[in-house]
């Protein structure tokens, strides 16, 4: 509840001085994202630094999000914990949902990811072995109407890498998830994940549905 | 000039569906949830805007819910045609066409309206040799121009072929023809007959041809097509419309966007022709709908071991409570375009009634409204109940735990989930105490500009009006209301109108005379009550200024169970015909008319109507209504009347008939909305089994807030 206060009274001051361009100010520029002006305002893609969000005074993680097929780049801030999910929040009120890094939902980037769950990929992720697995795929279609596809999932470890999120580099094993669905001759999708030593995933390209495409997700953390 | 004014009615139903096709962008059919495309070539259109060749029909499909519009033209011949995929397999058609200079009947220019119908009996499979077999009737109410039956196969190989084969009767059976496999007899086509019976007499009789043809789309935009029509166009030849000196016709289509496909061809070795469909589906919204600002995610409470006093129930004591969460309620709610009508807090329960201005889908409403509560209210209530009105009419009240709300939005299964968990029941009348303190009077308008068309006249296909529309509202209780509009015509021709005699009282072809006045003109002034009457039974009574043509009283009476798919309803109704100037004064024809009606939701898509009683011209008779309904709000629908007024009596058509289409708005802009764009098209309009148009009926108003349509967008509560 405390970290929620915080996180409105940044959003509440960014509001205060979005003309003045303080600090905050620029800083929550750099990481405003451009789900709006999609494409058409270079400067709304996300430009900040580990710095310039240090200077900003942000503490909690960030979640810099890139859909290079909707051409969306936005730095979301932690919002909230419930129940092993973790709400990133922008700063216009979209948000994505994650469960131990693994892509739960979107909700405001467009014809958002209705839902994938997750908790089949954390605990083989978990276990850091190769598995076989199955998840479900949910989507409401033009009509409004949901619809219900179960995947057959494949999780493979590639070898250790070094990964770099936003200038800091992460020891790291990758791991690719080949997801395929009854009847389609092509994998619905190939997810890849770069899960640190102690379990963190820094970075991953998930699959987001057909309209967003794969995003990249890096978890940035400030606090020392 | 007749031509002249068919092919205006022609550009300009062009410039509709142009600006509607603008709205559409990149090239798809119908993806699977995963964004897939069906394997085998798109079914294209054909002249008769049905899926097929050139001027001959195939059996593929459109996808299923496609709606289209189809505009040819070749060798004086036009066609308008609207065509629906009523289910996967069956399809319909509703045409205007014109032949130019036919000199039939008495009319220089031919114009005539037709229907169709087709359905697929199989459908090819992947692995199996066997083709898509589909059986029409072209034309098949009256002895129409078009009229003609066929069976056909079409089978697709790969992506980019499909080759068809079929046999046809009547028009389609007219040019080198083999044998009349049923029965040799047919009645001909009769010019200018009074038409509208369903003409089983000639359906597969006389003789029969064969037709066939080749379509080949070597890249997803372009087609080639070559066919061999067994059409002989006798009619045509034989008052000179036309040259039919081959019966080979040679085409080039092109998918210009996902909505628009353009055809060039060359036809019966004589004539150029050209073709243009647009085709639409509910389930592909012109823009996708985006859901924002999305709404903050649902407030968790405090956990109740740790910080016990803020569970306190204490608040309920005090007198500042109630005014000052009311006062948070109404606002926020306000922001969702929900108002806030009346509340009820108590410690561990909490009731809140709203209407819905905004969300297109119930279900969002009150998914919208439940995050609210969670928002403000005090942690110590657990259940909330959210009511929903319409106008005042309270209709059903949603029960949902706060907990629930809390451990569900991030599941993955929260749409299903929830709705397992959340109870609906009708709502209970709206208590005096629980009222938002000042609310009452409400006073509502808006101005809002407006269109009126008149289709089919003979002698000008389109006739339409625009202007201004005054709509006030004085609601003096929850339920009790005086609602008034007005209308200012700016431009139009409407005044035009034929108005045709008639064998009975003139209850409505004499709505031209309605339209020949310039100034302001009363559409509505009415007072009227409607209440929820307990044990699923809802009242309603009005008074006034009830339409355009009639003012008196109407009385109606609704039962309809929250979670039942049947509803039965009785209405009476004392008409007067009102004068034509649209002011106050009546006319000396007066009517009691009102019908019993049953109402069937079969399955999730269609619903089913019958009302059965006397109609405005004192004729008794009954209506069947069938009308697909999508989960977005768009509704396709047909309908008939048969009264005991005959055929002759009646005049042209016979009897009462029409199709229907509303589309919400917010499908053209993936924004929430509560309105909808649509129209009913009668071929003509004649005064047997004419109904009187009482606004604010209750059916559609109470099954709104019901299982079914709250079941169909369900999807969208967490949104």
């Amino acid at each position: 509840m405390k970290h929620i206060l915080a996180v409105l009274a940044l959003l509440t001051l960014t509001a205060c001085s979005s003309g003045e361009q303080g600090a905050f100010g620029a800083a929550f520029q750099q990481i405003r994202g451009s789900l709006f002006n999609r494409g058409a305002d270079e400067t709304a893609q996300f430009t900040a630094t580990r710095a310039s969000l240090r200077a900003a005074g942000i503490e909690r993680p960030v979640l810099v999000v890139r859909a290079p097929d909707v051409d969306i780049s936005v730095g979301l801030l932690e919002y909230e914990q419930t129940g092993g999910v973790t709400i990133w929040r922008s700063l216009d009120g979209n948000t994505v949902s994650t469960a131990s890094g693994l892509l739960r939902n979107t909700r405001g980037f467009g014809t958002d990811l209705h839902s994938l769950d997750t908790a089949p990929a954390e605990s083989a992720l978990a276990s850091g072995n190769d598995a076989e697995y199955s998840r479900v795929f949910r989507a409401v279609d033009g009509e409004g109407v949901l619809h219900r596809a179960r995947l057959y999932c494949r999780l493979t470890q590639e070898g250790r890498e070094q990964v770099d999120v936003l200038g800091q580099g992460y020891d790291s094993v990758r791991f690719r998830e080949t997801c395929r669905a009854d009847g389609v001759p092509n994998p619905i999708f190939e997810n890849l994940y770069w899960r640190g030593v102690h379990g963190q995933i820094w970075k991953s390209r998930q699959w987001a549905g057909p309209d967003l495409g794969y995003m990249t997700l890096e978890r940035v953390t400030l606090q020392q | 000039m007749r031509a002249g004014s068919f092919i205006r009615g022609h550009l300009s139903s062009a410039i509709a569906a142009v600006a509607f096709a603008l709205f559409a962008t990149g090239a798809s059919a119908q993806a699977d949830i995963f964004g897939n495309q069906p394997a085998g070539p798109r079914p294209t259109l054909n002249f008769y805007g049905t899926a097929g060749l050139i001027d001959m029909p195939s059996a593929e499909v459109m996808p299923d819910g496609e709606f289209s519009t189809t505009l040819s033209y070749f060798g004086g011949v036009g066609r308008n045609t609207l065509s629906f995929q009523i289910t996967p397999r069956l399809s319909g058609s509703f045409r205007y066409s014109v032949t130019l200079d036919a000199n039939l009947a008495g009319f220089v220019d031919y114009y005539d309206r037709s229907f169709d119908l087709r359905y697929q009996v199989l459908r090819q499979r992947e692995g199996s040799w066997l083709p898509s077999v589909s059986i029409g009737l072209q034309d098949f109410v009256g002895t129409g121009i078009y009229a003609g039956e066929y069976i056909v196969a079409s089978r697709s190989f790969g992506d980019t072929l499909t080759v068809t084969g079929g046999v046809g009767w009547g028009r389609l059976g007219s040019y080198n023809s083999f044998a009349s496999p049923f029965s040799a007899t047919r009645p001909s086509f009769v010019a200018g007959s009074t038409g509208g019976q369903f003409s089983v007499d000639q359906w597969f009789r006389g003789p029969a041809a064969f037709f066939g043809g080749v379509e080949w789309q070597p890249t997803d935009r372009l087609g080639v097509v070559v066919e061999y029509s067994s059409d002989a166009y006798t009619t045509e030849t034989g008052q000179g419309v036309f040259q039919r000196e081959s019966p080979l016709n040679f085409g080039v289509t092109y998918q210009v966007n996902r909505s628009t496909r353009l055809g060039a061809y060359y036809m019966y070795g004589s004539e150029v022709g050209v073709n243009l469909a647009f085709s639409f589906n509910p389930n592909r919204p012109a823009v996708p709908m985006t859901h924002r600002p999305v709404p903050p995610p649902i407030a968790i409470r405090p956990d109740r071991e740790t910080s016990p006093d803020l569970w306190t129930t204490s608040w309920v004591e005090d007198p500042r409570s109630r005014p000052g969460l009311g006062g948070r309620l109404a606002e926020a709610l306000d922001g969702e375009g929900l108002d806030l009508i009346a509340f009820n807090l108590q410690p561990h329960d909490a009731e809140i009634r709203i209407e819905n201005t905004r969300y297109t889908a119930i279900a969002q409403a009150l998914g919208r409204a439940a995050r609210i509560m969670a928002e403000i209210l005090p942690p110590s209530v657990e259940a909330f109940q959210i009511t929903l009105m319409d106008d005042g009419l309270a209709i059903s009240t949603l029960h949902v735990r706060r907990s629930d709300l809390e451990a569900l939005e991030q599941q993955p299964n929260a749409v299903e989930a929830l709705h397992t968990l959340v109870g609906l029941t009708a709502a209970t009348p709206t208590r005096e105490d629980d009222l938002v303190e000042g609310l009452y009077p409400r006073f509502d308008w808006s101005l809002r500009p407006y269109t009126r068309a008149s289709y089919f006249d003979p002698d000008n296909p389109i006739l339409m009006n625009a202007g201004l529309r005054l709509r006030g509202s004085y609601e003096f209780r929850p339920g009790w209301r005086l609602d008034g509009s007005l209308t200012y015509r700016l431009a139009g021709n409407l005044d035009l109108m034929r108005v045709s005699t008639s064998s009975l009282p003139a209850v409505r072809t004499s709505a031209g005379y309605y339209e020949r006045n310039d100034g302001v003109a009363l559409e509505r002034l009415t007072f009227s009550h409607a209440t929820s009457l307990g044990n699923d039974f809802y009242g309603r009574l009005t008074v006034g200024y009830l339409e355009r043509m009639y003012g008196g009283v109407s009385a109606e009476l609704l039962w309809h169970p929250v979670a039942n798919r049947l509803a039965l309803g009785a209405e009476v109704n004392y008409a007067m015909q009102r004068d034509y100037d649209m002011g106050f004064g009546f006319r000396d024809y007066s009517v009691v008319t009102g019908h019993l009606s049953a109402y069937y939701q079969l399955g999730d898509d269609y619903l089913v109507q019958v009302d059965a009683g006397r109609y405005l011209a004192g004729d008794w008779g009954a209506t069947l209504s069938i009308d697909r309904e999508f989960a977005n709000g768009w509704r396709v629908g047909a309908f008939m009347t048969l009264t005991d007024v005959s055929a002759t009596q009646f005049g042209e058509g016979s009897f009462d008939k029409g199709i229907r289409f509303s589309i919400p708005i917010s499908w053209f802009t993936g924004q929430p909305g509560r309105r909808s764009l649509g129209t009913t098209i009668r071929p003509i309009t004649r005064d047997g089994g004419a109904r009187l148009n009482v606004p604010d009926r209750l059916y559609q108003r109470v099954r709104e807030g019901h299982q079914d349509s709250l079941d169909d967008q369900w999807a969208r509560v967490w949104r």
